[in-house]
């Protein structure tokens, strides 16, 4: 703590261009997705796949979770774990801009006897009120891709 | 036996159409912002209710009396089979609705060789309309008030359980009373719990509670003679209605 201390009044110009250019470089080398559920209880066990892999299995309600990806096309997919004869398979498409961060909102429909989960695209701004005050989890994909 | 399997049959076309209503990419590059729910304003309903369950409170005249006369208690509990259309602008909801007793149960009494059966039949039919009262991310609570007919039929037969010559069908075995009938205008208030339709054609589930009250008190009647000495009664009826809904929205 004291010799953060002392670099900070040493070279403060060059700590913060360093952190900031740190900052840049990561933000710049990938891109944030922002999976969250406001309110209700997952009945069904539907997993949410990022190209084919199953990311999140779960969603208790007021979670989000903060999926670090690699920029470009990404597939996502909402599918059934069990009974998928009766859970409908939703297919995705979202096209990821390195620094940006995407806010998605998953919601349950029931149906009789056809339960669906929905990702709807939210703007930032009314992503970042939404997940101000939920739980967070951060799953990283950059290395796995 | 035939609505068995129509609805067993209705049953597996659902879960042949839900394994393959899958395929389109939904490009989320657009902000979206709500689910199409939003969007609809305007909805055109089917309901079927194979499970409407209803506890009558009322009839106590005509009840107690062929309790006291024939020893036969009447069941209280009845199942009802309905179908229903409605329509939704915004958050109100008008329906139509009408429901009978696909499994009439007789309450039989035997006594030796005698035997008396009474067949208990019910139908109705309401016209209501409904505001959300509350909107949840889901679902509506809708509260719910209309005006409807409320029909009951009472058919008593008595005969011997001694063995029968069918060479004498004509001249038979037994007595039969007159066929009794109550019909009585009725209010309806009740509450409804629906789901938001999330797409064009959603098939959902509705829960609905309700209370059915007589508007007067009319006097039990016969289509096979007139009745003399003929006494009235009063429908109250506690309803728990569960339907499947074929909803189209606009």
């Amino acid at each position: 703590m004291l010799g953060f201390l002392i670099t900070l009044l040493l070279f403060p110009s060059d700590f913060v261009f360093s952190n900031e250019k740190l900052i840049r470089q990561n933000q710049e080398e990938y891109a944030s997705i922002v999976i969250y559920v406001k309110s209700g209880r997952q009945l069904a066990v539907i997993d949410i796949l990022f190209d084919d892999v199953p990311v999140i299995s779960t969603l208790p309600k007021n979670t989000y979770f903060l999926i670090k990806h690699r920029p470009g096309k990404v597939s996502l997919k909402t599918k059934g774990r069990m009974w998928r004869n009766l859970i409908e398979e939703r297919d995705y498409s979202l096209t990821l801009e390195a620094g940006n961060t995407y806010y998605l909102e998953a919601k349950m429909e029931y149906q009789v006897l056809m339960t669906s989960l929905h990702l709807v695209r939210k703007s930032s701004q009314v992503g970042a009120k939404e997940t101000n005050n939920m739980r967070g989890e951060i799953i990283d994909l950059t290395k796995s891709n | 036996m035939i609505r068995l399997l129509i609805i067993s049959d209705l049953i597996l076309l659902m879960v042949l159409i839900s394994s393959i209503a899958c395929g389109q990419v939904i490009d989320l590059d657009e902000e979206q912002e709500s689910l199409t729910q939003d969007k609809f304003e305007k909805s055109t309903m089917y309901y079927i209710s194979p499970g409407d369950f209803g506890y009558q409170l009322g009839l106590r005249n005509m009840y107690n009396l062929i309790e006291s006369s024939l020893e036969i208690e009447p069941n209280d509990f009845s199942r009802f089979v309905g179908f229903g259309m409605g329509l939704k602008r915004k958050a109100m909801y008008y329906n139509f609705y009408a429901a009978f007793q696909p499994f009439t149960s007789p309450i039989v009494k035997t006594s030796g060789t005698l035997r008396t059966v009474a067949d208990f039949s019910t139908v109705f039919a309401e016209i209501t309309a409904g505001r959300a009262i509350i909107s949840t991310d889901r679902h509506n609570v809708v509260l719910k008030g209309g005006l409807g007919l409320f029909g009951n039929e009472i058919q008593v037969r008595r005969f011997t359980t001694d063995s029968f010559d069918l060479n004498r069908i004509g001249i038979g075995q037994g007595t039969a009373w007159p066929l009794l009938e109550h019909y009585s205008g009725t209010y309806d208030i009740a509450l409804e719990l629906i789901p938001h339709p999330v797409r064009t054609l959603a098939v959902m589930a509705s829960f609905q509670l309700g209370y059915k009250g007589s508007i007067g008190s009319p006097n039990w009647m016969s289509p096979d003679a007139f009745l003399f000495n003929s006494i009235s009664d009063r429908i109250s009826m506690v309803y728990l209605r569960m339907s499947l809904v074929i909803s189209r929205q606009y």
